[in-house]
C-alpha cells in the first residue's frame, strides 16, 4: 500500500521509535541507578519522574488538538481535523496516566488515593471534555456538524489547561509544587531523570500524535473512496 | 424541752451536712480524677516504640510497580489499538479497491 506516508515518513518514524527506546531505557538507568531515593517518601517518590512528565504530555496532546480545531474552524480543512482527532486520544492517555499514577503516590504521601484538591479536580475536569469529545467522534458521526462541534469542545477544554496549571499556585490544595519557585526544590542529582522523562515523553507524544493524524488523514481517504465507489454503483452504501 | 430537743436535732443535721457534704464531694471528684485519668493512659497506650527494624505502614513499592505498569500498558495498549486500525484500514482499502476493480471491468464487458 502506498499509502500513508512516503519513505521517508516511514525512515523518521523508525529513527523516532528507535530513539524512545533508547531513551526509555536511559530514563529507566536514571531512574533507579542515579536519583537517590527520597528520605520522606522512599521509592513511591519516583512515580515523580513519570507523574510529571505525562501531565506535561497531556498539556501536549490536548494542545495540539484544541489548535488544530482552531485551524479547522477556520479552514475547513480534514487533515487539520484528523490532527485535532490525534491531539485529543493522546492527550487523554497521558491524562489517564497522570490520573491513575498520581494518586499512587497520593496514598502514600497523602494517606488516601483521592482528594478532591484544585489541581486534581480541574485534571479530571479536562480528562472529562476530552473523554466527551472521543466519545462524540466515536459514535456522533462524520458529517461536518459533528466535526465543529467537536472543534468547540476541544478549544474549550484547552480553556481548562491553564487553571489546572496555576491551580496549585492560586487555590490552597494538598498538591506539592515541588518544581516551582515556590517549591522545595529537588536534589541535584534527581534533575537528570525529570529532565529526560520530559525528553521521553514529548518524543512518545509527538510520535504517538503524529502517527495518529496519519492514519485518521488515510481514513478520511478511504471513507471518501468509499462514498465515491458506492455513487458509482461498484459498492453497497452503508 | 421540746424546743431543746429540735435545736440540737437541727445541729446535728447541719454538722453531718458540713462535714459528710465535702467528704462526698471530694470522693465523687475522685471518680471523675481517676476516670480521666484512665482515659490519658489509654491515649498514650497507643504511642508505641518501634521494636526491630523500622517498617512502613504502606509499602511503596507495590505502588511504584503498579505505576509503571499503568504507565506502559496505557502506551503499548494505545500502540496496539493503532496497529488494529491500520490493519482495518488496509482490509477496507482492499475491499473498495476489489469492488472499483470488478466493477470497472463489469462496465468494460
Amino acid at each position: 500500500m502506498a499509502e500513508p506516508g512516503t519513505k521517508r515518513a516511514t525512515l523518521v518514524l523508525n529513527i523516532l521509535v528507535l530513539t524512545c527506546a533508547l531513551v526509555m531505557l536511559v530514563e529507566l538507568y536514571f531512574i533507579f541507578v542515579v536519583a537517590p531515593v527520597e528520605s520522606q517518601m522512599g521509592m513511591v517518590q519516583k512515580i515523580f519522574y513519570f507523574h510529571v512528565p505525562g501531565a506535561y504530555a497531556m498539556y501536549i496532546g490536548f494542545g495540539v488538538s484544541a489548535i488544530a480545531s482552531a485551524v479547522y474552524l477556520g479552514k475547513r480543512d480534514d487533515r487539520w481535523d484528523a490532527w485535532a482527532v490525534a491531539g485529543a486520544e493522546v492527550g487523554s492517555i497521558f491524562c489517564f496516566i497522570t490520573l491513575v499514577v498520581g494518586p499512587l503516590w497520593g496514598r502514600k504521601a497523602w494517606g488516601t488515593y483521592w482528594t478532591w484538591d484544585p489541581r486534581l479536580t480541574t485534571t479530571l475536569l479536562a480528562g472529562l471534555v476530552y473523554f466527551a469529545y472521543i466519545v462524540l467522534r466515536s459514535f456522533g458521526g462524520t458529517g461536518e456538524v459533528e466535526k465543529r462541534f467537536a472543534a468547540g469542545l476541544s478549544i474549550f477544554g484547552l480553556l481548562d489547561m491553564p487553571v489546572i496549571h496555576y491551580s496549585v499556585q492560586r487555590w490552597r490544595g494538598t498538591h506539592p509544587t515541588v518544581i516551582t519557585g515556590k517549591g522545595g526544590g529537588l536534589h541535584p542529582d534527581m534533575y537528570p531523570a525529570l529532565f529526560i522523562g520530559f525528553f521521553l515523553f514529548t518524543l512518545i507524544a509527538v510520535l504517538l500524535i503524529w502517527q495518529r493524524a496519519r492514519l485518521e488523514g488515510l481514513r478520511q481517504r478511504v471513507q471518501a473512496l468509499e462514498i465515491d465507489a458506492a455513487d458509482r454503483g461498484f459498492l453497497e452504501a452503508g | 424541752m421540746l424546743r431543746r430537743l429540735r435545736s440540737g436535732v437541727l445541729w446535728c443535721s447541719l454538722t453531718a451536712c458540713a462535714v459528710l457534704g465535702p467528704l462526698g464531694s471530694s470522693l465523687s471528684h475522685a471518680d471523675d480524677d481517676e476516670a480521666a485519668q484512665t482515659a490519658a493512659d489509654d491515649r498514650a497506650a497507643s504511642f508505641k516504640t518501634v521494636e526491630g527494624a523500622v517498617k512502613e505502614d504502606v509499602a511503596g513499592g507495590p505502588l511504584l510497580l503498579v505505576a509503571y505498569a499503568v504507565v506502559w500498558l496505557a502506551v503499548f495498549g494505545y500502540v496496539f489499538r493503532l496497529v488494529r486500525l491500520h490493519r482495518s484500514l488496509e482490509d477496507n482499502l482492499s475491499r473498495v479497491e476489489r469492488a472499483v476493480a470488478a466493477g470497472t471491468a463489469k462496465g468494460a464487458s
